[in-house]
């Protein structure tokens, strides 16, 4: 087995197109090991929410009849599937960043890494298109208990897909600066991470709450 | 380590210290998929998606409520694993990662489980369904 040593104090760099074994007592990065430690934490944060969506589901639909604002009615199908299209199109892109940092491609990286950007700010300006219309329709946040669950749950999914716009116009700012290079690539494998978990819960939410029928 | 390679770190601005201290030994690992796996996969995600809308807009008399939630899960799952597993590389990454991730992933479900139990446990109508 071939082994390299690299400088302390940099325990994120990696050598391209492979995963490294650091020699830590787990045999993977802090860095690396903290996230997942992090997005199982979020799978629970974002399983609170779901739950609770769960446990309140149809038990205000007289409420909602009574309003017009029956999820089955007021839901635009086929716009929400364009941007679920758009975030899973996001995550092809990032791991394409990935893959391109690894080959020490910094063209294509900048290129992947705006086009997952660009993507999730689509969707963002999707979602707040979404909360618009349905505000105009009657759908509060206080409207039964539909309103809270739904805002809550989709405007917390929408505020991580921000966050993760900033950490990507962050790296793709180091990579104009010439900061990010192929040996840094675990820090973009790192909001990879953060990135593709975005997506698996939109992949959920979608599901649940759009596709499956409300009554 | 070869006597070169200590020599090229050296000169690179770079302090060999234990691994407790911060070093990292890099050795050979599992390599990624290549891209053209990637557009495979996203290509996979988009069927599985269309599907899944195209099963959302069935008549559920034609097939039931359940069945349709059923299938519409089962693709959601699938999807899921297929992002985790090649996307964020848990297919090829070590165990440990894969250990970690299933805490949350479990933990998530159970607390679904919890709280209803805890709600039939505790309301006494909880299961009464709200009338007009």
């Amino acid at each position: 087995m071939t082994a390299a040593v690299v400088p302390a104090g940099d325990a994120h760099v990696q050598p391209a197109g492979a995963h490294g074994h650091a020699a830590t007592n787990t045999g993977i990065s802090h860095v690396k090991l903290a996230m997942w430690a992090f997005l199982s934490s979020e799978c629970m944060f974002f399983g609170a929410f779901i739950s609770t969506y769960l446990i309140y589901r149809g038990r205000d639909r007289v409420v909602l009849e009574e309003a017009g604002l029956l999820p089955d009615k007021i839901f635009d199908i086929p716009f929400t599937s364009s941007t679920s299209f758009i975030l899973l199109m996001s995550s092809l892109t990032m791991v394409l960043a990935l893959a391109a940092i690894q080959r020490n491609d910094m063209r294509q990286l900048r290129i992947w890494l705006a086009a997952t950007a660009l993507f999730g700010l689509t969707f963002i300006s999707a979602q707040v298109y979404e909360f618009t219309n349905f505000y105009r329709e009657g759908l509060r946040l206080s409207t039964g208990l539909f309103g809270p669950t739904f805002y809550v749950m989709t405007g917390l999914h929408g505020a991580h897909v921000t966050v993760g716009i900033f950490w990507l116009l962050q790296l793709y700012y180091r990579s104009l600066q010439g900061k990010l290079g192929p040996e840094h690539s675990e820090a973009v494998e790192i909001a990879g991470l953060y990135w593709h978990f975005v997506d698996i819960v939109w992949i959920v939410i979608f599901t649940v709450i759009y596709l499956v029928p409300y009554s | 380590m070869s006597d070169t390679e200590v020599a090229e770190l050296e000169a690179g601005g770079g302090a060999l210290v234990p691994a407790a201290a911060g070093a990292v030994e890099v050795h050979e690992g599992h390599a990624h998929p290549e891209p053209r796996q990637y557009v495979l996969i996203a290509v996979v995600l988009v069927i599985i998606t269309a599907i899944e809308v195209a099963v959302s807009y069935i008549d559920r008399e034609t097939l039931g409520p359940n069945l349709i939630i059923v299938m519409l899960l089962v693709m959601a799952a699938i999807k899921f694993v297929l992002v985790v597993s090649w996307y964020m590389h848990l297919k090829t990454d070590l165990a440990i990662l894969r250990r970690f991730f299933m805490v949350g992933l479990i933990g998530a479900p159970v607390l679904y489980f919890v709280i209803v139990l805890a709600l039939n446990a505790l309301v006494n109508d909880y299961n009464t369904p709200p009338g007009p």
